[in-house]
């Protein structure tokens, strides 16, 4: 499943496999501005496997971007795009 | 000190565009090149950002149908329509001129008024909307997008002079969540031309751009000058990245092509 949030800045679409309540596999791309970028790669690899709950989602997407600069969006928009896209609100 | 200002571009040759501008942040943040700043066109191309997929931001048949060239770049942001009624500027200076700045703040508090100020000293009412868009008579007329990265702090935008708003718009898809954000019904009622507004030819932009990113930087004046041959080839190294499918189409990250990261690095170290 997919879904699209608009951040203060770009939009981040988020498409995600959930297997046995598990994210399986995760893509998130869109016109957002992350530096340094690859850190959006390191992060899709820190979601697999992660439970679909938002207190892990959160930790694993604050992991991930630690450090990184995120302009115009923030952490909780990540977080919830991809719980969005998982079918959870969370 | 004068700023550098390439016109440099193969317009018909979008991925070598793109190569040449990755390999500007990349010599001048490994100290081989002055700062620099590039003006250049493309005839004929879409440019998604780095975390776009082409298939979510271009009607491929569409694009394919008008011979329309989909590249990547390596900055986020959104999908800029290029053709030849569209000028391309791009800016690297090493990252250590943001001072204690963060290089981030110092793109896009001080290096983008370099487009704003040039468009002024135009006569056009030029301001900064939402962090990086630049704005006339509420159309935006320019995006921008940057990067911190290899040793430079780098920002480039596309700025419609002429362009063909009705290719931008049949090529490009929008999310309908961004229009109704935006307020509009249609990619191309939110971008406009600055020769709508008021004449401008490309000679003027060019001058205009060059002069004001100099003073921007504090720097006294500027000067035309050529690629050095190290740019060149480290150009030549990276066109076999933006000649990939995987990169342009399947989004893969730089990490994916390790040889060609090892021949830039070369080069730098020489």
């Amino acid at each position: 499943m997919s879904c699209e949030l608009k951040a203060r800045k770009g939009l981040i679409r988020a498409s995600v496999v959930v297997k046995e309540g598990r994210i399986a596999d995760i893509s998130i791309t869109g016109d957002f501005m992350v530096m340094p970028e690859d850190v959006v790669f390191r992060l899709e690899g820190e979601l697999r496997e992660v439970p679909v709950q938002r207190e892990a989602v959160k930790q694993a997407v604050a992991r991930a971007l630690e450090g990184a600069s995120l302009v115009g969006c923030t952490i909780d928009d990540f977080v919830d795009v991809i719980l969005c896209a998982t079918g959870e609100q969370g | 000190m004068r700023l550098r200002v390439l016109l440099f571009e193969e317009p018909e040759d979008p991925s070598y565009n793109l190569a040449f501008e990755e390999a500007l942040p990349r010599a001048v943040g490994c100290g081989v090149s002055p700062p620099t700043l590039r003006i250049w066109r493309n005839k004929s191309a879409v440019i998604i950002g780095y975390f776009q997929r082409a298939e979510e931001e271009v009607n491929l048949d569409e694009a394919k149908r008008r011979g329309v060239e989909v590249v990547r770049r390596f900055t986020g942001g959104g999908a800029a329509y290029h053709d030849m009624g569209n000028i391309n500027y791009a800016l690297s200076v090493p990252a250590s001129w943001a001072g204690p700045e963060s290089p981030i703040d110092y793109i896009f508090g001080k290096l983008i008024r370099g487009p704003v100020e040039a468009l002024r000293s135009l006569g056009f009412e030029a301001s900064l909307e939402n962090v990086n868009d630049i704005v006339v008579s509420s159309r935006k007329v320019s995006g921008t997008a940057a990067t911190v990265s290899w040793g430079s702090a780098f920002l480039h935008g596309a700025m419609l002079i002429n362009a063909d708003l009705s290719a931008l718009a049949a090529v490009l898809k929008v999310s309908p969540r961004k229009l109704i954000d935006k307020g509009v019904s249609s990619v191309k009622y939110r971008v406009t031309n600055l020769s709508t507004i008021r004449e401008v030819s490309m000679a003027q932009l060019v001058e205009a751009l060059s002069s004001s990113f100099a003073k921007v930087l504090g720097l006294e004046g500027y000067y035309f000058d050529m690629p050095s041959p190290l740019e060149l080839e480290i150009a030549d190294a990276l066109y076999e990245k933006y000649s990939d499918r995987r990169w342009n189409m399947e989004r893969a990250p730089h990490s994916d092509f390790p040889v060609v990261e090892a021949r830039v690095r070369e080069f730098c170290h020489r």
